[in-house]
This record gives C-alpha cells, structure tokens and sequence, in this order.
C-alpha cells in the first residue's frame, strides 16, 4: 500500500510497515503499511472501533503492536521507545490535567519533564501560553479552565520541547464551535512551522480545511490514503446536480433518467439529486433542456464530493 | 547519578510546590511534634510510678516515638504513594508522564520521594527530639543513627510498595480515599500478623518478619539494649539495626524494579529472568546463612536441609510466578522474536519466552546454595559419614520440592497461555486444591497413600520426623513419597506438552496469517 519514494527524497517521518494489533480474538489492526512525510498534516478518518486511536497509541509507544515494524523520524519504536519521546507529543480525546495545580506550573513541570533548559523555560511557557491565548490564566488553578481552555492547555504543554511529531486523537471532541475555529488555527500554525501532525477525527469537514492527506480506516484497514486533492480528484466524474423545482419534480427525474451520465437519482419534496459522471462542459445543454421541457427549474446546483462523501463511498459505511 | 538527582526531579519539585502552597507540610510536622512532646511531658509526669513498674520513662518515650513513626512513616508513604499513582492511571495523566522524557526509574523515584514526603518530614521532624534523648544517655548516638536510617528505609519500602499499580485504567478504579482506607486497614493487620511471627522459634519466619517491621528493635528500645535485637547469619551476630535497612532496600528495590519495568511495558510480568535469578540466590544464600550454625549448637542436618528448601519452595514459588510471562506476552514473543536469538539464550534471558528453562535454573540455585552452603559445612565439621547417612532423606526432599516447583511452574505457564485473563489468585487456589484436600481425605480414610498425594501432608511428615535430634536421615517418613513424586511429574509432563502444543499451533497460525500478509517467514518447527 506505501509507496517507493523516489531516489534522493528525504526519509518519511513515520514509516510504518505490516503493522497489526490483536486484542485477543480481535483484530485492531491489519497488515497496515503507510509512509508519512515530514510536516504533512495527516488525518486519519474512520468511524468508531476503525483502529484510529490504536495506531496513534501505538505511534506514541503507549501500547505495543502484535506485530510490525514502526520508525519515527528513523527510529524503531519498538526497540527504543524512550528515543522517541524527546520528537513526539501526543494529546487524546480523553486527557486529565493535574486539577490543584497552576496553569504556570503545569507547564514548568512538563518542561521540566522533557529537560527543557532553565534558561529557557520560562520564555517557552509564556511563548506556549501566548500561542494558545491563556496568557491571561497563567496563575490560574487548572481546576478553574473550562474544557476549551483545558484542551488549549494540553495543547500548550505539548508545545514546550518543540516536537516534531504531535499525535491527536480526536483533538476537536467536546468543544464549542468556537474553540473548534481556534483549534483549526493552531493545527494551521503547527503546519506552517514545519511540523508533522497526525490527526484522527470523525469530523470530516474539518479535516478536509486543515489535512495535507488523510487516510480512511474501516475495520483496521486502511481502505485509502493520499493527498485530500488527489483522493477528491478520483471522484471528480461523480459530480452531483441537485435541482430544486416549483412543481412536477418526477418530471424531471424523468427526463433525467434518459440523459447520458446521470445515476442514482433521488426526488425529496421539490429536490431531485443525481449523480453526472460526463463533462462539465454538457451540463448547460441539460439546462436547456429542462427549461424547454416547460419545466418550473427554480435552480441547478452543481456539487463536488467532499470528504464525508468520498469516506462513505470508499467505506461503504461499515461499522466496525 | 543524574537519576538520583531527586532536587532536579520533575515529579519531585511539582509534588513539593505544590504541597508548600498550601502550607501543610509546616503545620502538619509541628503538630506532630507537639503531640509527641506532650506525650514526652506526659511521661516525664508519671515517671516515678513508671519506675516502681521497672521502666526508665525516657527509655519508653524513646520506644514510643520510634513505634509511633515507623508507624507513621509507613502508613504516609504507602498512602500517598498509592494514592498518586493510581488517581495517574484512573486520570490517564500517566499517559503523559510515560511519553515524557523522563526515565521511569525517575518518575517512580519522583512519586516514592515527592508524595511520600511527609513520610520523610515527619522523620525528620523527631530528629530534634532524638537528639535530646542522644545528649540525655538515653540512646547512643550510633544506636541513634541506625534507628533513622531504619525509619527512612522503611519509608522507602512502604512507598515502593505503593507505587504498585494495574496500568490498565479499566482494571480498577478504585478512589483515593478507598487507597487511604486500604492503607489503614491492612496495616494493623500486617503488624498483627508480623509481631505473631516473630514470636515463632523458627529462625527464619522470625528473621524475614523483622527484619521487616522493627518490633524488636523497638521492644529492645524500652530495655535501652537497640543492639540486642539481633540474628545469625553465617555463625555472625548482626544486629536487626544493621540488617533491616539492607533488607527494607532489597524488597524496596525488588518492588520498585517491578513497577519501573511495566512502566515500559505494562504486559511484561514483574521480573526479568535475570533478576529472578539474583533474587533467589541472594534469598538462598540468605537461608542458608541462618540456618548454618556450626556443631554442637545446630539443629540436625536433616532439619537444616527440609527447613532449606521449604523455604526455597515458598519464595521460588513467588519468584515463579512474578517471572512467568502472559499470553499476550507470549503471543507477541511468537509473532515477533521467536527465533531472534539462540533458543537457551532466549529461553534463559529473554523477557518473554516460557519460563522452563528458567525454572530448572530456580531449581538448581536452591540446590547449588544448599550443597555450598550447608552440605559442605557439615562434612568439614562433622566429617563426610554424618551426612552420608542424610544424604538419601537430603535427596529426596531437595528433589521433591525442586520438581513440585518446577511443576506448578510449569503448569502456572500453561495457565497464562490458555486463559487470557488468569492471575495469581487461580494458581494459588489449584495449589490449595492439590494439598488440602488429598490430606483431609487421608486423614478421613486414614489411608496413607491419600495423604501421600498432598506436599503439605508430606511436609508435615517430615517435620514431625526431623523434630527428632537423633534423626540422622535414615528414613522417609511413614507417608509413600513417590506417589507425590508421580502426580507431580505427570504435572509437569502433562503441562509441558499442553505448552508446547499451544505454542505449535500458535506458531502455524501466526506463520499463516504473515505469508497471507506478504511477509517472508521462516518455516516453525
């Protein structure tokens, strides 16, 4: 499923080859083979039970694999994880902060954790808490933050030995819109510095704003992965209409059943949607068409695949 | 030495700047102090009715404060280590610190010493007092600096056991204030259960209980003679002041290796094969050295042998079951290492291949220790007839308890192989099945051959027959010792085969699965 990398190109920053993961009878993991680049932001996409947060565990040598091998920046995991631990950070969807202590010294301890320098401690924690905006929450109880700024924290302290990995396992779950947007920002920002990011999420549309390429899980496999453009552009043929009439809507399933590269049609209310796999270029004919039919068309929408349609499709929407 | 470094530890500075921002560790150490000097006040008042009663009153405050913090110290360290380490797992925060650059000998390190510091200040709260008693003759300044060191050892071994915790947050959830009640409840029942073995005759129940918990030092400190509570080993007199930091750090390292090594990887079982192997010799080595008492004063060489390697069965037991691997870990062992290494090198020293060979070596250490250290001896001082005659009883229960070790061994990995979620508490009950109630039923029947399927039947055989000091050896016992020797060597045939069956079949299945996904495998046996 990896790729051979061309000649001369630098070593991916994670390589992962033949991975598994058994929980007794269960297989977590199947024969998972993928190469990451550095500073891609990667999402992984699948639905609940798929081995997402298996193989970011994995990744951050919290739980060992059956079998495989798994190199970080060309280090086996396996055989060194504490080498790893210095390049990668990891946040989950269920994370728990030192409650009694203060937003400053949660920092300070796990900078003090990853042996950040005296001199420069400090400076990283207010550069840290200024990137997360919690500046102003520095001398703070940790008990006292709400969930979004908690998440922020987590954020924050993952920052402090300036990682080149960060692992995020449904990083977004649990935050108001807002905090969603902020978030989106940081992973940006991460992105902009160079940084390699897994990301693991149901929630595809917001992948699709921030991942570099994603790849979908289901049942522990991964069914697909490649850039978020280039996994899209395979589904271009399948642009969907959606036209909205005034009345007689069967009318225009009809006329539509007849036309060259139309499927799956459906009628809603006044809504008829299909799928057209011919060219773009065909489509006003097809206006023109409908119009003279003496059909009411109120509009003609046309619509690319986005990545909750391209995961349902690849998936077929299997629940694992 | 940088991980001894605990001023420049993480966890160490956290947990203290934390505990100084509230302010407690000042007014709960002056509390303490306080309250003890009332009790020394106290004492002071009544100290000539406490003379009429024979007793100095400094000497019994000095008694008092010593009990009182051993106690104390014990509890605050267990407590608070246990505490924190398990509100880690149940948070998931543990999660971070395992991934964070530090080793885990410095987080364990950071945890024993940062939550248990009240442990240690409290310790060293009663060092003003100590002195006083020092300057008052109460207590040499020797004796003095033994006691405390006594008191921070066993701070550091109540912690160590503290740290012990299931890493899986879905095994237990127990709270906080549960782990505190824990602490208090089993406490007292430990010490209840320490001071009614030490009262025992047998040198060596006596010996590993205090050198555990200090109640003879303590009681010795009433009498102003600290240096009296003492044991034998090897023929030398060693004080308990002196023998209870050593042994308090052996156990606190053994515990403490135990939780550092499932830091790394929570499914590998609490020992490496060869620190199993160190412990039991040292173990070994210890039990012979309080067993070996030159002639006229020793027990008879029979009574030493069966006394040797009961003592050898019960902790090789122990260390058997911390070594013996699970069968998830042998599953990854056949997925991904079997065959990495030379089949002795991997069966000796490797984390998780079957622990047979490691078993033999379990047995031969008690063996090698027991000819070393108490055969020889005998026949340099006694010369080689008088332990001719023993040699064949020697035999046979040097033999005898060897192969029921390496049998329930054996059949304790079959266990962890076939039922994922097997824990000690199953082997201990197909023990108590095995011993008891073939004994009960020979005892009902008063049939010989019944109780000769039990060991404790067996044993207690032997006992009774070495409690005669004119017994030289030249006997079994009345109980038939190859019925027992039959059932267990069918044990160990029988689980062997079950072992290496299941271990075929795994291999064939796992050799499937690798071709099905593309990876180039070598044939399995």
């Amino acid at each position: 499923m990896h790729q051979t990398p061309p000649p001369n190109a630098p070593p991916p920053m994670i390589q992962i080859r033949h991975l598994r993961k058994e929980y007794g009878q269960q297989v977590a993991l199947e024969n998972l083979c993928l190469d990451i680049p550095r500073g891609e932001v990667f999402g992984l996409i699948g639905p609940n039970g798929a081995g997402k947060t298996t193989l970011i565990r994995i990744l951050a040598t919290l739980l060992e694999p059956t079998y495989g091998a798994v190199r970080v920046d060309g280090i086996d995991i396996l055989d060194d994880p504490l080498a790893v631990h210095p390049i990668i950070s990891y946040m989950s969807d269920f994370f728990s902060l030192y409650d009694n202590m203060l937003v400053w010294e949660y920092l300070d301890h796990f900078a003090r954790c990853y042996r950040v320098a005296p001199s420069k401690r400090d400076k990283l924690i207010e550069e840290a808490l200024e990137l997360v905006n919690l500046e102003i929450r520095r001398d703070a109880e940790i008990r006292s933050l709400s969930r979004g700024m908690r998440q922020r924290l987590c954020f924050a302290k993952g920052l402090l030995h300036e990682p080149q990995v960060f692992l995020l396992d449904e990083p977004a779950s649990g935050l108001d819109p807002a905090g969603r947007i902020e978030f989106r920002e940081l992973i940006k920002s991460l992105h902009g510095m160079g940084r390699t990011v897994i990301i693991s999420s149901h929630i595809l549309t917001e992948m699709a704003d921030f991942c570099t390429s994603v790849g979908i899980m289901e049942q522990g496999k991964l069914v697909a992965h490649g850039g978020v453009q280039e996994i899209l552009k395979r589904l271009q043929s399948d642009t969907r209409l959606e036209l909205e009439v005034a009345e007689e809507p069967d009318r225009v399933a009809v006329l539509l059943e007849s036309w060259p590269g139309i499927s799956a049609i459906s009628t809603r209310g006044r809504r008829v949607s299909c799928r057209y796999s011919e060219p773009r270029e065909a489509l006003p004919e097809l206006h023109r068409r409908v119009v003279a039919e003496g059909i009411p068309l109120i509009s003609l929408e046309v619509r690319q695949d986005n990545l909750e349609d391209l995961y349902m499709k690849l998936s077929k929407h299997q629940t694992a | 030495m940088e991980r001894l470094a605990f001023w420049n530890n993480p966890l160490v500075v956290s947990a203290l700047r934390m505990k100084f921002r509230r302010g407690m560790p000042v007014a709960m150490t002056c509390t303490y102090v306080l309250l003890l000097i009332t009790v020394g006040a106290a004492m002071y008042r009544w100290r000539v009715d406490m003379a009429g009663n024979g007793f100095q009153w400094d000497q019994i405050f000095l008694a008092t404060l010593a009990g009182v913090q051993f106690f104390l110290a014990a509890v605050l360290a267990m407590g608070a280590t246990k505490t924190s380490m398990q509100a880690e797992v149940n948070n998931r925060t543990m999660d971070f610190q395992r991934i964070a650059s530090v080793s885990p000998w410095r987080i364990l390190l950071g945890k024993l010493l940062g939550e248990g510091a009240y442990a240690f200040l409290s310790t060293i709260a009663t060092i003003p007092l100590a002195v006083w008693l020092v300057l008052n003759g109460t207590i040499t300044p020797a004796a003095a600096i033994a006691l405390y060191v006594c008191l921070i050892s066993i701070s550091l071994l109540a912690g160590s056991v503290g740290l012990q915790v299931n890493l899986d947050p879905q095994a237990t959830k127990t709270s906080a204030s549960a782990q505190w009640v824990g602490v208090l409840v089993t406490m007292p029942i430990w010490l209840s259960f320490s001071m009614m073995f030490i009262q025992a005759t047998n040198p060596i129940i006596g010996f590993f209980f205090s050198s555990l918990i200090p109640i003879f030092v303590v009681r010795e400190l009433v009498d102003g003679t600290p240096w009296d509570a003492a044991c034998e080993l090897f023929g030398f007199t060693v004080p308990y002041l002196l023998v209870i930091p050593v042994m308090h750090l052996f156990w606190a390292g053994a515990f403490f290796s135990a939780m550092a090594r499932r830091l790394v990887h929570p499914q590998y079982p609490p020992y490496s094969k060869p620190f199993a192997y160190g412990v039991v010799l040292l173990l070994d080595l210890i039990l012979a050295g309080l067993l070996f008492d030159p002639p006229p004063l020793g027990s008879s060489f029979p009574r030493q042998i069966l006394t040797f390697f009961l003592a050898h069965l019960f902790f090789g037991f122990w260390v058997m079951v911390a070594v013996t691997p699970r069968g998830e870990i042998l599953h990854s062992w056949i997925w991904r290492f079997r065959g990495q290494r030379s089949w002795p090198v991997d069966a000796l020293l490797g984390p998780r291949s079957p622990t047979t060979l490691s078993l033999l070596v379990l047995c031969l250490t008690g063996i090698a220790v027991a000819c070393g250290a108490l055969v020889v001896p005998q026949i340099v001082w006694r010369g080689f007839p008088a332990v001719r005659d023993a040699a064949s009883f020697a035999f046979m229960v040097g033999g005898t308890t060897c192969l029921i070790l390496f049998s329930l061994g054996m059949l304790h990995q079959w266990m962890m192989l076939v039922v994922p979620k097997m824990n000690f508490a199953v082997l201990f009950i197909v023990v108590i099945l095995l011993w008891v109630p073939p004994y009960l039923a020979g005892e009902y029947y008063d049939h010989n051959s019944l109780r000769g399927l039990s060991a404790l039947a067996v044993f207690v055989d032997w006992w009774g027959l070495t409690s005669n000091t004119n017994f030289q050896g030249a006997s079994f016992g009345r109980l038939p010792v190859m019925y027992l020797n039959l059932a267990y060597g069918l044990i160990l045939c029988g689980s062997w085969a079950s072992i290496r069956w299941s271990l075929q079949q795994k291999s064939r299945e796992v050799s499937t699965k690798l071709q099905s996904m593309g990876v180039n495998v070598a044939p399995t046996e």
